[in-house]
């Protein structure tokens, strides 16, 4: 068990609207998402000491605009003026998680008390992935020039792997995509909150990148996300009741960039990650003694 | 089954660098070459600052046999890439040369239909010239 469990809490969560594609600066939907956070939680903006994000734009070959196409620390910084900063990060790997972790971390050294980390998406009008490129630098070298454009491509190569290595069949994925939309039809926030989806809808969709189907792809859409972290302690005076945090593991697979197909490399990020995560979260087990 | 219409794309075209020019320009001659640490002699690619078996740095390019298998592949059906739009359907793939196992090369499958590519197929490299500084490595089945 990690010497950490349940030391942090989760006491707050906002939302901002939600919308296919980008009509407002992205700025004001991470303000919308923070604002509404701080308000669940109870704070006064104030008391927040702490930001962190995972900025990344997800969609490829579009400008990066802060406050536009991306909302970094910095833009949230100069929005909200903190009178208490004490503490901020912006992460690029391990996506959000890596930055709820880090915000984690920081609560526990005790460099800031009341963080919050956001995520804030865009989603540009027009083509999501734009490769207009003429050229192809670093390690797209070796998969642009064969039509490997966009990151689904190269997890549909690691996919194609597992279904006929292992003999499987895309009806089990159905079951993923299916699952999941439930959750989202129970979830006000989210986009498919109204629309349902079949194992029918999934097996009869378009073929996008085989064997990944419409389906298989998640739907971009513009909006924000933010929490409120603090310690355990403080959040028993806190408005909601605490979500307390009893462990994180992420890691990335041991993977040269460019190098695609491997199932794998996959399942060593994905095992080793949860791997973390439970030795970390369980009552009863030693970390590192799995 | 139609073969996919490679003659309207535009294919973006590689900018060798300090780890990648070596086997672009033995590409550019029809000899495929790859990565090879010469402490422990894997072959890898793409190439890296370091042998992925053993952390070396004394790395070279070696010219290597050219046939192997298909890896994995997938069929693009999305005309997204604008660049690609005129050859959809068509297949990427990713080959395991016997000679270099675990060095996973992508190509496309070409002079076949795309429905050919499957796991495990035997296929040999052959080369496509892009410009007059870039010839691409390329495959195509092997025949029985």
């Amino acid at each position: 068990m990690w010497e950490n469990r349940c030391k942090v809490a989760v006491s707050g969560v906002g939302f901002s609207t939600i919308t296919r594609s980008a009509e407002i600066p992205l700025a004001a939907h991470a303000l919308q998402a923070v604002n509404a956070a701080v308000e669940d939680s109870g704070l006064a903006m104030s008391d927040i000491d702490g930001l962190a994000t995972y900025a990344e734009l997800p969609a490829t070959g579009h400008a990066i605009v802060d406050g536009i196409s991306i909302v970094s620390v910095n833009c949230m910084m100069a929005m909200l003026k903190l009178p208490n900063l004490s503490w901020h990060v912006q992460v690029e790997t391990v996506n959000i998680g890596g930055a709820v972790q880090q915000a984690v971390n920081a609560l526990l050294a005790g460099v800031c008390k009341y963080a919050v980390v956001w995520r804030a998406m865009h989603n540009p009008r027009g083509t999501y992935q734009n490769l207009p490129g003429t050229y192809a630098q670093g390690a797209a070298q070796f998969t642009a020039p064969y039509g490997f454009g966009g990151r689904g491509q190269g997890m549909a190569v690691a996919y194609t792997r597992w279904l006929e290595r292992h003999n499987q069949k895309r009806e089990k994925m159905a079951t993923l995509a299916v699952t999941q939309r439930k959750y989202a039809n129970k979830n006000p926030h989210a986009y498919f909150y109204k629309t349902p989806l079949t194992r029918e809808d999934y097996l009869n969709s378009r073929m996008v990148a085989y064997p990944f189907c419409l389906y298989d792809c998640d739907i971009p859409v513009q909006g924000a996300v933010a929490i409120v972290l603090t310690t355990a302690e403080r959040a028993r005076d806190l408005k909601p009741r605490p979500a307390y945090l009893a462990g994180y593991g992420q890691r990335l697979a041991f993977e040269v960039a460019g190098r695609i197909g491997s199932l794998s490399s996959y399942m060593e990020g994905g095992s080793s990650s949860a791997r973390l995560t439970w030795e970390r979260s369980h009552p009863r087990r030693r970390h590192g003694h799995l | 089954m139609t073969i996919s219409d490679w003659s309207q794309v535009t294919r973006p075209i590689p900018v060798p660098n300090e780890w990648t020019k070596p086997f672009w320009e033995a590409a550019k001659q029809g000899v495929l070459a790859l990565q090879r640490g010469r402490s422990c002699g894997h072959f890898q690619h793409p190439p890296y600052a370091t042998c992925v078996n053993c952390i070396s740095t004394d790395l070279t390019f070696e010219p290597i046999a050219g046939q192997g298998t298909i890896y994995s592949y997938t069929i693009m059906y999305h005309a997204g890439d604008k660049r690609f739009a005129a050859a959809i359907p068509y297949a990427s793939i990713i080959v395991e040369l016997d000679a270099a196992k675990g060095a996973l090369l992508a190509g496309n499958l070409l002079d076949s239909p795309y429905t050919e590519a499957k796991v495990g197929r035997r296929v040999e490299v052959v080369f496509q010239k892009l410009n007059d500084d870039i010839t691409l490595p390329q495959f195509r089945l092997v025949k029985d």
